[in-house]
């Protein structure tokens, strides 16, 4: 369940460091963090496995359940709530010989590869989104929230202090306002690009 | 007269028995259980044998296990390695050209070991489907087809009736190696297994439910409709080639042949597995090919049961350029829910078991076992192929010529199933078939009925007790099988003549009764017929008048998922008077029955000799142990029932009479004064 939704097409990562994700396949989306034990999965394990659901067993950090990768048709165009079934391949992932995960897929024409690091002291995680055989210009939006404050060394707190992102030096970012709050986009080369960010909670 | 005729029969015949030694399943077909770590929770979604002879199993839980030596050679002990994991219910493993593939619920994946290591580090989604998030939107496969494309089922979700919640479920899917998606048939409801015949044509296992009166196996080809009108709602989406629509499909209850014979894609099935006599869920399929070393049936099929544990025979014949044939016992006795068959390269039989979320007569919650055949000759029928006038059967070993000769060595009948939106059917349209002739080959290995009439379309119960073996006097192994008659084939009819005429009579007529069966095997404490209660006493809906100032107690009794009243001890006082509702919120069929102290599982067992008859009566049987009992409830449905608590204090154990299930679905009332 993400935002009173049971979502289908969804992976959960735990660490030994204690710090577990979900991640949506379907959307290319990291939806959510926390620390702590893993999941409660008596309802997917115990019976029949009803009603399907895997709990995290932690306070939850929501992120979004949008996906990371959008082509916009300009600077103004909004955000999309989510990706058709059908217009994003999930192709599976990949495990480091340290576990930590690559996912891919294929989505707004271009292959990305989405890896998700978990920091050896667990303060944080390390994302870095790759994209090659893009056709066009895309964005990745790497964090929403009600209110989002750049600080300095290319880092920003989100929603009012909840996490902050710190990105590559040479990764450049803008906050746009939104109808609800504002966010984080970092534009995408066509051809190949790829840029990496922390998120610390 | 007929009654004692019959008695007389049945004392002859256990006086046979008792001179001659019987074959048991467990003399011929050995089980060696596969030791698993007390830390695995095995419970079996799917299994393959991997090119350097280790087994892979693939579990519920999402696990993929290694297992080194599961034939314990040497006496060694197996080893098992975790080689994947993380996985959503993975219900079928396959190794096909060098890779790993599975399905989980919403993919096919393809996975590998990139760095050598051991243990899988690239998991591929080879395609991926959409899902409602409904429990019972269980994925199988992959399987590769003739052709070398892959061959994945959706089961239907299920919401008080299957339902298609989200595209593709309910269908078969091909893929070919390019992983190009074709929707390939549908009307599937439960499709937990399919595999490829000698030939390389697919079967598919189905299991009873709603427009399945009972279990079956069916051959599908491109277009095929096989019954269950819920995923036909995507049969207009491009690349679909089943023409039928739900519109098109008559809900009449009327034999399922017969709505064939006028909707053109209707399939109906090869082999029908007659419900709660040959099994309640139909599973595995595994071909006995020359992998296998499973006595004298090669070219046949062995198709598991789930709830019964156990493994039934099929022998196909193609009539007419129709698939149709006889389904056999075979053996049972297993420790939990047979799922998954796969061939050792010793020639048995690895079987993958899992009970959790149903009952199964193998008590465990999963198991690992292997069959093996000790190379004793089971006396059994080896084959029955329809002829145009009755049928040939064929035994293992030559049969005694005057058992063999004499019609009441033999009781034949004949019945078919509701083709409906309900869940399952009673038997209906039965009727005994008699034997106008006998012809015994030279050899005395084949035995040709000539019957009065055949019933193309029906199930034709064939029961052989009486015939014995030529050497040795034995009995049969097994002795009745059900054949399926789907086409009656051309061909010269054998002329009744003195030589042929058959000796004796032939048993009863007893099928109004219920149908006895011996379990030939290792689990009889109930013997001989069992009948259906016709008490009404028993089954009082209406409060009686005498009630002036209502029930003392009035009691809502519910179901919970895994075969579980909601309720399961009750405390009553003597003589109370009692409305009980039983609602059926479950996606099975139950029913409750109060029964006599210490008669819970007595009343259980006797259910399951009820034979052909059980559901007619709600599976009730006629006992003075059962007390009071509710009618057999459909899914979403409810019964109430009126009755006096009993004057005498006691534990007064209820359970779910539905075969198999009282052992799990049960409480109790206890008495006092």
């Amino acid at each position: 369940m993400f935002e009173g939704k049971k979502r289908t097409h969804v992976i959960s990562v735990g660490t030994p460091e204690k710090v577990n994700y979900s991640y949506d396949l379907k959307q290319g989306a990291l939806l959510q963090l926390w620390r702590g034990q893993f999941l409660d999965v008596t309802e997917m394990w115990k019976d029949r496995g009803e009603p399907q659901l895997a709990k995290p067993l932690g306070a939850v950090l929501p992120l979004t359940a949008a996906p990371a990768i959008a082509a916009l048709a300009d600077k103004q165009t909004a955000w999309p709530d989510s990706i058709a079934f059908d217009d994003l391949q999930n192709k599976g992932y990949v495990l480091d010989k340290n576990k930590m995960l690559t996912f891919s897929y294929s989505s707004n024409g271009a292959d990305v590869n989405d890896k998700i690091v978990v920091q050896s002291d667990g303060a944080a995680i390390n994302r870095t989104i790759s994209v090659s055989n893009s056709k066009g210009p895309l964005y990745c939006r790497i964090a929403v929230g009600t209110s989002i404050e750049a600080l300095k060394n290319n880092a920003y707190s989100i929603g009012n202090k909840v996490y902050t992102v710190k990105l590559a030096a040479e990764t450049k970012a803008f906050i746009r306002k939104t109808k609800n709050g504002e966010e984080l986009l970092a534009p995408l080369a066509t051809g190949a690009d790829s840029l990496t960010y922390s998120l610390i909670w | 007269m007929k009654n004692s005729k019959y008695l007389l029969s049945l004392l002859l015949f256990a006086a046979g028995i008792a001179k001659t030694t019987a074959q048991t399943e467990n003399q011929i077909f050995p089980i060696v259980t596969v030791p698993i770590p007390k830390e695995i929770a095995l419970e079996v979604g799917g299994m393959t044998v991997l090119p350097n002879d280790e087994l892979a199993v693939a579990t519920r839980r999402g696990e993929v296990w290694i297992i080194t030596n599961p034939y314990m050679k040497d006496g060694q002990q197996p080893k098992y390695r975790l080689f994947a994991h993380g996985m959503h219910e993975i219900l079928g493993l396959n190794y096909i050209k060098g890779d790993v593939y599975l399905t989980q619920r919403a993919e096919l994946t393809r996975i590998r070991d990139l760095d050598g290591d051991g243990e899988a580090d690239e998991y591929k989604t080879m395609y991926s489907w959409p899902l409602s998030g409904n429990y019972h939107e269980y994925a199988y496969g992959p399987m590769l087809d003739k052709e070398g494309n892959m061959v994945v089922t959706l089961n239907l979700g299920w919401i008080g009736f299957g339902e298609s919640m989200s595209k593709w479920h309910g269908w078969m899917l091909k893929f070919s190696p390019d992983f190009t998606m074709k929707p390939f048939a549908t009307g599937f409801r439960s499709p937990a297994a399919f595999a490829l015949n000698g030939s390389g044509d697919i079967f598919y296992a189905e299991n009873q439910g709603d427009w399945v009166g009972s279990g079956s196996i069916t051959h599908v080809e491109e277009g095929d409709f096989v019954g269950n009108p819920a995923g036909l709602i995507w049969a207009d989406q491009p690349g679909s080639p089943v023409k039928l629509r739900k519109k098109d499909i008559p809900d009449t209850g009327e034999p399922k042949y017969d709505v064939a014979k006028r909707v053109s894609g209707l399939k109906t099935p090869s082999v029908w597995i007659p419900h709660s006599i040959m099994g309640n869920s139909t599973s595995g399929i595994l071909d006995y090919s020359d992998s296998g070393n499973m006595g004298p049936f090669k070219g046949q099929l062995f198709v598991g049961d789930q709830a019964q544990s156990k493994i039934s025979r099929v022998f196909l014949e193609k009539v007419k350029g129709v698939y149709q044939g006889a389904v056999f016992p075979f053996r049972e006795g297993f420790s939990s829910g047979v799922l998954r068959m796969n061939w050792g390269s010793d020639g048995s039989m690895f079987v993958g078991m899992t009970s959790r979320g149903w009952s199964s007569t193998g008590k465990e919650e999963y198991g690992l076992q292997r069959l093996t055949w000790s190379g004793i000759m089971p006396f059994e029928i080896q084959t029955i192929k329809a002829q145009p006038d009755g049928f040939e059967l064929e035994f293992t070993m030559p049969v005694d010529e005057k058992t063999a000769r004499n019609a009441g060595s033999y009781k034949l009948s004949t019945f078919t199933y509701k083709y409906h939106h309900i869940y399952g059917s009673p038997v209906i349209n039965q009727s005994s078939r008699n034997i106008k002739a006998i012809e015994i080959s030279p050899d005395h290995k084949r035995v040709r009925l000539v019957l009065d009439s055949l019933k193309e379309g029906y199930i034709h119960e064939i029961r052989t007790e009486g015939i014995r073996s030529e050497s040795g006097n034995t009995p049969l192994l097994h002795n009745y099988a059900y054949y399926t008659l789907n086409q009656i084939p051309n061909g010269e009819k054998i002329v009744a003549t003195a030589e042929n005429k058959p000796l004796g009579a032939m048993q009863a007529d007893n099928t109004k009764q219920g149908m006895d069966h011996h379990h030939m095997g290792n689990m009889t404490t109930v013997t001989g017929k069992v009948t259906g209660n016709t008490a009404a006493e028993k089954h009082i809906t209406k409060q009686p008048a005498s009630w002036k100032n209502g029930p003392d107690k009035t009691i809502l009794l519910g179901t919970k998922p895994g075969l579980k009243f909601d309720i399961t001890n009750l405390t009553l006082k003597a003589g109370a008077k009692v409305k009980l509702t039983f609602a059926n919120t479950d996606d099975m069929l139950h029913n409750f029955v109060l029964t006599m102290p210490g008669s819970g599982n007595i009343v259980g067992e006797m259910v399951m000799k009820m034979g052909l008859d059980g559901e007619k009566y709600d599976f009730v049987p006629n006992s003075a142990k059962v007390l009071v009992h509710t009618v057999l409830l459909q899914p979403g449905k409810s019964d109430t029932v009126y009755f006096t608590v009993p004057k005498t204090p006691g534990i007064y154990p209820f359970i779910c009479s539905y075969p198999g299930h009282y052992t799990v679905m049960k409480g109790q009332i206890k008495v006092l004064k």
